[in-house]
């Protein structure tokens, strides 16, 4: 248990720090990559409190002793990170179809019709703003000729998704 | 032994992506959610049934904490997995990728535009968001049916504004 309680109270330390330096400045750039840096910054620092020192050892605060404890530190440590990271995603950029719902709830008593859904969430806001998205990520570039072209970058995240979904037997998606 | 009971998490999170990949191949019409529900029931169950026999072996005495510890590593790996699968499946950016992997002289925004864009964007989530009852065509208006969506939109809406201090990307309000 002192796994779970170790790991959680790191999470939660690292986390504040993020929701602080969010509150005093949203930091510019890619976010995923800024807090991979303050959740493994935090559990490097945090691992390093949580050993059995005899500071934490007089106190009778839980530690970590032995090496396949780490371990399993890490790997909670990593799942709660990595499953942040995934719903922080989808705080970042408005989902097509949460945005549906809302729109229509804030029409609950008309009601409203396809078209007018269409006429709110067009190409711009909801192609175009996700290809702005990828040229800041280095993912696609714009030539000369204003053709939009893929990245090395691009192309190896295209690719696991193209092999896994050929795997699953999946249409495109999207 | 102590370092293979530290992989019975992820062996659960193996059997769940094989059995997950195994139903939709064998099953597509059942729908990418049924799959991933019941092949996270059987990447449990393979955990459980993995704990019990090494722990046996080990002879542990803490058991019972310690799979508590590794049904939740499971459960927080296999929601990474659901994460990825939904990348895959609704990412506008990923679906942007496919296209422009495929056209390696590249794509003008007209005809990125004429591959993908807004109206199918919305096609495709309207007659999802209908068949799983969420919203409802009445008299050729859509109403919303569901409350799970529009909860799930409203909690993040507030996490967006707690985190980001911003409302949306696209102008919606949620504090109402």
């Amino acid at each position: 248990m002192n796994v779970l309680y170790c790991g959680t109270v790191t999470f939660f330390t690292a986390f504040l720090l993020h929701f602080f330096i969010w509150k005093i400045h949203i930091p510019r750039g890619n976010h995923t990559k800024i807090l991979l840096y303050i959740f493994f910054g935090t559990f490097i620092a945090g691992s390093l409190i949580i050993t059995k020192n005899p500071l934490i050892f007089m106190s009778g605060a839980a530690y970590i002793e032995t090496f396949p404890d780490y371990l399993e530190l890490f790997i909670f440590y990593t799942s709660l990170t990595l499953a942040y990271l995934a719903t922080y995603s989808a705080i970042e950029v408005d989902s097509p179809s949460l945005a549906i719902v809302k729109i229509i709830a804030d029409n609950a008593s008309s009601g409203l019709e396809r078209e007018e859904v269409c006429d709110i969430l067009n190409d711009e806001i909801l192609v175009k703003r996700r290809i702005d998205d990828l040229i800041k990520d280095k993912m696609i570039y714009l030539t000369g000729d204003n053709r939009y072209r893929i990245t090395k970058k691009g192309l190896i995240v295209a690719n696991i998704f193209i092999t896994f979904r050929s795997i699953l037997k999946a249409p495109k998606g999207g | 032994m102590a370092y293979l009971l530290l992989l019975i998490p992820l062996l659960g999170l193996l059997v769940n992506a094989a059995a997950q990949i195994f139903l939709y191949r064998v099953r597509p019409d059942k729908g990418l959610l049924t799959s991933i529900f019941i092949a996270f029931a059987a990447g449990l169950f393979a955990l459980v049934l993995c704990a019990l026999i090494l722990y046996g072996e080990a002879n542990k005495k803490d058991f019972s904490a310690q799979l508590v510890s590794d049904v939740i590593i499971y459960a927080l790996l296999s929601y990474c997995y659901f994460h990825f699968l939904n990348l895959g499946e609704t990412a506008r950016r990923i679906r942007i990728l496919r296209e422009l992997a495929e056209a390696p002289a590249g794509l003008t925004t007209g005809e990125l535009l004429g591959r993908y864009n807004a109206r199918e964007i919305l096609e495709r989530r309207i007659s999802r968001l209908t068949k799983s009852g969420q919203i409802v065509l009445k008299n050729g208006r859509y109403y919303i049916k569901g409350r799970a969506v529009l909860l799930m939109a409203k909690i993040l809406g507030f996490m967006k504004i707690a985190m980001l201090a911003e409302e949306s990307e696209i102008g919606l309000k949620w504090k109402r």
